[in-house]
């Protein structure tokens, strides 16, 4: 009884306490410099054979973290993404739809702390899903379906958005929405059936409004049938409606260069500090997802809704380098500051070899440094982690050691930190 | 007091120019099951010989005034034959049990057994007739016994995979009557066939003689069907737990005049599988709305419900007419195989998610003509000959928007798009040439030579409404044909103790494979053709220390050839590979068979065997250059030791105590990943493989039970397999996914009324309803009740 008395009060000092100081916080502190947050819990995903595992580690920049014998299973029916926000992990089992809330255990691994079943809300066990800010994930699933005339012909194609916000941590459905992506006019390929909106990933909450990259599918070749179309794209085009309503879709549209603004795993789009989004396109040549030759990886800014057409940063020139550099995301620090894996092309294929690099990009000063990390595969790298005035990400070359490495952003410098078991043991993202 | 049946069938006359008669016939037991390994030899004499697998015989023997032939096989009564010269030298030789031993069955499992492996081969031979009456399928008497996993993935007709000795999935050949079924087609195999259309089932672990001719990496299993002389018409119905039905119905009629002879044998299964599944894999989702409206779905799991989209429904007719005993053939068929299948399916690899309207749908027509023959052109000359054409199609339809959870209710939320799998329509035909030609010589008494080669051509169509965007390049047709080809030379030497098997498997495969090719942005599609060979060897030998004691030890070099999906692609995801090479392993065995007989009531008999399997080149499906397309690469390397046995106790005829146990250590040996990485589970135990496994059975026969010549009998059967890992047991500390242990329990009885032509049986099975899982979070079925009738009409 004494027991829940304590508590009790506890429970009501501590709002008191609470309510305080968030007024305090505007009173005595109107500017506040933010202290420097020291996280000293972080998370790890490795993936072996088919397998996720989820471990913690106290620090990312050094010491060694090994799954053996160690980690949380995750449930993946074909695979586990995760999201982390403030105090919780998000692990969407690819494959039945599920998203668990995790928290992080004494023993090194994680408790599940609820679960639902996000993919039903939007009609599929495959949903994919982003954190849009730092209460929402955006959880969201296109399909597109030939539209035929009476000859069965295939005159267009229906692509259809289904989108859900859920809250967080109270892990929730706050609103829900259908839409039906329209096709440019850039993207009909003059008339034709041309390339027709096939997913929308890595959105982003700017003020009033969220963005979406768009990835586009060549339908105009009937001759080539799956699984041999090709994600074609010219321009770049991005889907925005209004937020919280999720209404006023419409696809916003720049000619700067060519790309799907999806991003892969790696996020294609953040919101620096001022609310401006900057989003990298993912160009990339000589393979499924080639595009128009003498293109370039450049970063654009989107503001108010619209594409800023006074704004392009071309990384591939910033970096100098004589061939193309190829990308599908970037990680954002702050103060204009990013690091984006680079595929440099003379170094072999985009999947399974060690062709990847990583570049310092500044996108406020429009410059890119080709930083001299190990060789690597990074076209699938989820997540890295800004923290501790550094920022980490694991780098994994085929063949050789992995390691997590920490970034200054104050300088070019980067160390090798924490130790992974390296092999076939892959690292997708730290968090 | 013996009866001598003594039936003049005509199976071939031979006479040669000297004073000698070739003397062939049949030995069976009264249920004219036939008695393999028998010995016949000629009174007084040492001209003798054994009957082969389907208990035929053939001894020459000079022309006397009469020769008197004896027959004899543990177990039975020795019967003595008098041939006159101017008998027709055709027998079938019935064998009566002997009485004062025990249980003729056991007599057959014993001495079958005995004999197949006194030919070094490390096999278990199950005789089925005392099964034949119960509500028991193949696939449950295959996974009683040692070293053999049967692994389903829920009720009756759902996929199953086999595995012998750690090595599964298509390392381990299923034949019938020595035809390899591969394309038979599903609802027409070892999950389908009553058992009362069998009598023998004979398992070769990982070293197969080449008159089972394929190419089976891990071992083989070949159902011997009943082998008929007198005219008969049977028939079987079983009835029980989840509206389960079985039908079986085989017949054989022949004329004694002319040979004319016709066999059918026909059956119908179905099940709605609506057995109950629970635990925290099943779960249905709770609409929480919020003040605004919005609906979460928050799962709730732990619940227990009935499967409700699991019927399953196959039937099967298959149909023989030719000659049989006449000068030009032993036997000559030709036949017609009509089956099909029609299965709904209600979940994927794990319960996980329901699917409520998906379903799969699979015909087969097959015609096929038989020819054999022994003492062909030349004396001690045989010829088994099998050819068919067959012509498969599998359906699969899954289109639904419904979505479905575990109540068999439709959510209010619809899927974007169809499909609850995978949305599909597509029906793939694959048309089969099989050539089976099997062709012995015996060089002498002692020795004699074997050679088979099964020839198969394939094409194979696809096609799918749904994909509307089609190429005739890309659904062309596609080839593949496969070449398997076996010399093998069986010696007896030693006074006959000891037997040897050496032989030799030569391995081909051709295939015509659709590549596609990009080239600044235009795809084009071209045939490319590829071939492969390899080459097998391998012996089986025995050595009788005494009559009570057998040593074997058996060695092959094993190879499985890619399959045409493997080679040629899936067509969706899975793309060619014209570069793959046959998987293959070192295969070795050594055992040994000891009878103890405690004292004429009592024996006891102990059969354990180590096993080493040594596989390279295992395929293996990677991500290819993307990461949503796949391939098989020639990759893998395990590494399997272990032991398997069995121990029975035999008291008179009544009582028979079995216990079996297998375990097996498989560990992977492949030290880099197919990209250059060390391997992080080199040197670790294979996931997802169950590697220890008990089975104990009791069982009491009764014979003239209440009745002289009824028979009677009860069984308690219990089946233990270890806990594992469905990943690596070496990653990861918390929610590993583990498949739990099992303890599931049978009991069965059986009455046989006097007149021996109606029988009925009552089995329950698991008997406890326990949680039985042989996959990860795929549940079996809980306690069932079956009862089967089964009637002789003449």
């Amino acid at each position: 009884m004494k027991k829940y008395l304590s508590l009790a009060f506890v429970f009501l000092f501590g709002f008191a306490l609470f309510s305080c100081s968030d007024d305090d916080d505007n009173d005595s502190n109107p500017n506040p410099e933010p202290e420097p947050e020291v996280r000293d819990n972080f998370s790890v995903l490795g993936v072996i054979e088919g397998a996720y595992y989820l471990a913690q580690t106290e620090s990312l920049s050094e010491g060694t973290l090994s799954f053996v014998n160690n980690g949380t299973q995750l449930e993946a029916d074909q695979a586990a993404r995760i999201i982390a926000s403030g105090d919780y992990l998000y692990s969407l089992n690819y494959g039945t739809g599920l998203l668990t809330q995790l928290k992080a255990n004494t023993n090194g691994g994680y408790d599940i702390v609820k679960e639902i079943n996000a993919g039903l809300s939007v009609g599929t066990n495959r949903p994919r899903f982003k954190l849009a800010s730092e209460d929402i994930i955006m959880v969201y699933n296109v399909t597109v379906e030939p539209i035929k005339d009476q000859d069965d012909n295939i005159i267009d194609n229906t692509c259809t958005l289904r989108l859900a916000s859920v809250s967080i941590p109270d892990l929730t459905i706050a609103n829900l929405n259908e839409f039906v992506i329209p096709q440019s006019d850039n993207a009909k390929q003059g008339g034709t059936i041309g390339y027709h909106p096939m997913r929308v990933d890595g959105p982003v909450i700017s003020e009033d409004k969220i963005y979406f990259g768009l990835m586009h599918m060549d339908m105009s070749d009937p001759t080539t049938p799956p699984p041999f179309r090709k994600p074609k794209q010219t321009g770049l085009e991005t889907l925005v409606f209004d937020y919280p309503s999720l209404t006023n879709g419409t696809v916003v549209e720049s000619s700067v260069a060519s790309g799907h603004t999806t991003g892969y795993r790696a996020p294609s789009m953040h919101v620096d500090e001022e609310g401006d989004v900057y989003q990298v396109n993912w160009f990339m040549s000589g393979n499924s997802f080639d595009l128009s030759a003498g293109d370039k990886t450049v970063i654009s800014r989107l503001r108010d809704g619209v594409y800023d057409q006074a704004y392009s940063f071309n990384v591939s020139e910033a970096l100098g380098l004589s061939t193309n550099i190829a990308s599908v995301g970037w990680f954002y620090v702050g103060n204009g500051i990013g690091y984006m894996p680079i595929q440099l092309e003379d170094e072999g294929t985009y999947y399974n070899s060690n062709s990847w690099s990583v570049a310092k990009i500044d996108v406020y000063n429009k410059t890119a440094v080709k930083l001299d990390v190990p060789l690597s595969g990074l076209f699938s790298y989820e997540n890295g982690v800004a923290a501790n005035e550094m920022f980490y990400m694991a780098i994994s070359p085929i063949g050789g050691e992995s390691y997590v490495y920490e970034f200054d952003p104050e300088s070019n410098d980067f160390t090798q930190g924490l130790k992974l078991d390296g092999g076939n043991v892959v690292v997708d993202g730290v968090y | 007091m013996s009866i001598i049946f003594l039936v003049i069938l005509c199976i071939g006359k031979s006479m040669s120019q000297s004073k000698t008669v070739t003397i062939k016939g049949t030995v069976l037991d009264p249920n004219d099951n036939a008695i393999p390994f028998a010995t016949v030899y000629e009174n007084n004499t040492e001209n003798g010989t054994v009957t082969d697998e389907n208990g035929e015989f053939k001894i020459t023997v000079s022309i006397k005034s009469n020769v008197e032939l004896v027959f004899r096989n543990l177990g039975f009564q020795e019967k003595r034959i008098i041939i006159q010269q101017s008998s027709n030298p055709g027998l079938i030789v019935v064998l009566e049990p002997s009485l004062e031993k025990i249980n003729e069955v056991d007599i057959i499992a014993k001495s079958t057994s005995t004999k197949i492996e006194e030919k070094g081969f490390t096999a278990i031979s199950l005789p089925v007739k005392e099964l034949q009456t119960q509500s028991i399928e193949i696939n449950q008497v295959l996974s009683q016994s040692a070293g053999v996993r049967v692994r389903q993935q829920g009720g009756l007709g759902s996929r199953v995979n086999y595995s012998i000795n750690g090595l599964e999935g298509k390392a381990v050949r299923f034949f019938l009557d020595g035809i390899p079924m591969d394309y038979f087609g599903s609802s027409f195999s070892a999950a389908t066939i009553p058992i009362s259309q069998i009598s023998r089932i004979d398992i070769y672990k990982g070293v197969v003689p080449v008159e089972l001719g394929s190419d089976a990496l891990g071992g083989a299993v070949n159902l011997v069907s009943k082998k008929d002389v007198k005219n008969n018409l049977d028939f079987s119905y079983s009835f029980g737990s989840f509206n389960t039905h079985k039908v079986s119905l085989s017949g054989f009629w022949r004329n004694k005049n002319n040979g004319l002879t016709g066999k059918i044998s026909a059956f119908y299964n179905y099940s709605d599988n609506n057995y109950k599944v629970w635990g925290n894999d099943i779960k249905v989702d709770e609409k929480v709305v919020n003040e605004d409206g919005f609906v979460t779905y928050v799962p709730k799991r732990g619940i227990t419900v009935e499967r409700f989209h699991d019927a399953f429904e196959s039937k099967t007719v298959k149909a023989d007419f030719g000659f049989t005993g006449i000068d030009q053939a032993d036997q000559v068929f030709i036949g017609l195989l009509l089956s099909g299948m029609d299965k709904e399916i209600q979940h994927g690899a794990t319960m996980f998610v329901p699917f409520g309207e998906a379903t799969y749908e699979q015909s087969v027509i097959m015609p096929y003509l038989t020819y054999k023959k022994n003492n062909i052109l030349t004396e001690g000359l045989s010829l088994n000959l099998f050819t068919s054409y067959s012509e498969l199609i599998r359906s699969r339809v899954d289109t639904t928007r419904n979505i479905y959870n575990w109540l068999g209710e439709i959510e209010d939320e619809k899927r974007v798009l169809g499909g609850e799998q995978k949305r599909t329509l597509n029906k793939l035909t694959e048309n089969a040439f099989l050539n089976r030609l099997n062709i012995g010589y015996d060089l002498s008494d002692n020795h004699s030579l074997g050679f088979n080669t099964v020839f198969t051509h394939v094409k194979r169509t696809d096609e799918d409404p749904l994909v509307t965007q089609k190429t005739d390049g890309y659904y062309a047709p596609q080839y593949f044909k496969k070449s398997v080809m076996g010399l093998s030379l069986q010696s007896k030497l030693i006074d006959q103790r000891l037997q040897t098997n050496l032989f030799a498997k030569s391995y081909y495969y051709w295939a015509d494979i659709k590549v596609s090719t990009t080239e600044a942005g235009v795809t084009s599609y071209e045939t490319v053709s590829s071939s492969k060979n390899s080459f097998g060897i391998g012996i089986a030998s025995s050595f009788e220390l005494n009559e009570n004691f057998l040593i074997s030890a058996s060695l092959e070099h094993a190879n499985r050839l890619p399959e045409a999906n493997e080679v040629l692609g899936d067509g969706l995801n899975i793309i060619s590979n014209p570069h793959l090479k046959p998987e293959s392993s070192f295969n070795a065995n050594l055992g040994f068979n000891w009878n103890i007989n405690l004292d004429s009531d009592n024996r006891i008999q102990l059969v354990p065997n180590l096993f080493y399997r040594n596989v390279s080149q295992k395929l293996k499906m990677v991500t290819a250059s993307d990461p949503g397309l796949f391939q098989f690469v020639n990759f893998d390397k395990v590494r399997i030791k272990g032991i398997d046995g069995r121990i029975q106790f035999f008291h008179k005829q009544s009582i028979r105590l079995t216990q079996s146990v297998s375990y097996l250590n498989p560990v992977i040996k492949t030290d880099k990943d197919e990209l250059g990485n060390d391997n992080g589970l080199a040197n670790t135990r294979m996931s997802n493989t169950p590697f220890y496994q008990a089975n104990s059975e009791a069982r009491y026969n009764f014979k003239s039970w209440l009745k002289n010549n009824a028979q009677a009998f009860v069984y308690w059967r219990f089946k233990y397999v270890g806990s594992f890992y469905r990943y690596s047991e070496k990653f990861g500390s918390e929610k590993k996914d583990q498949v739990p242990k099992q303890n599931v329990n049978n009991f069965g009885i059986g009455y046989t009324f006097p007149n021996q032509k109606l029988s009925i049986s009552a089995d329950v099975n698991n008997i406890f309803n326990v949680q039985a899982f042989d996959n990860y979070a795929v549940q079996k079925p809980g306690r069932a009740f079956y009862i089967k009738i089964n009637c002789k009409i003449f």
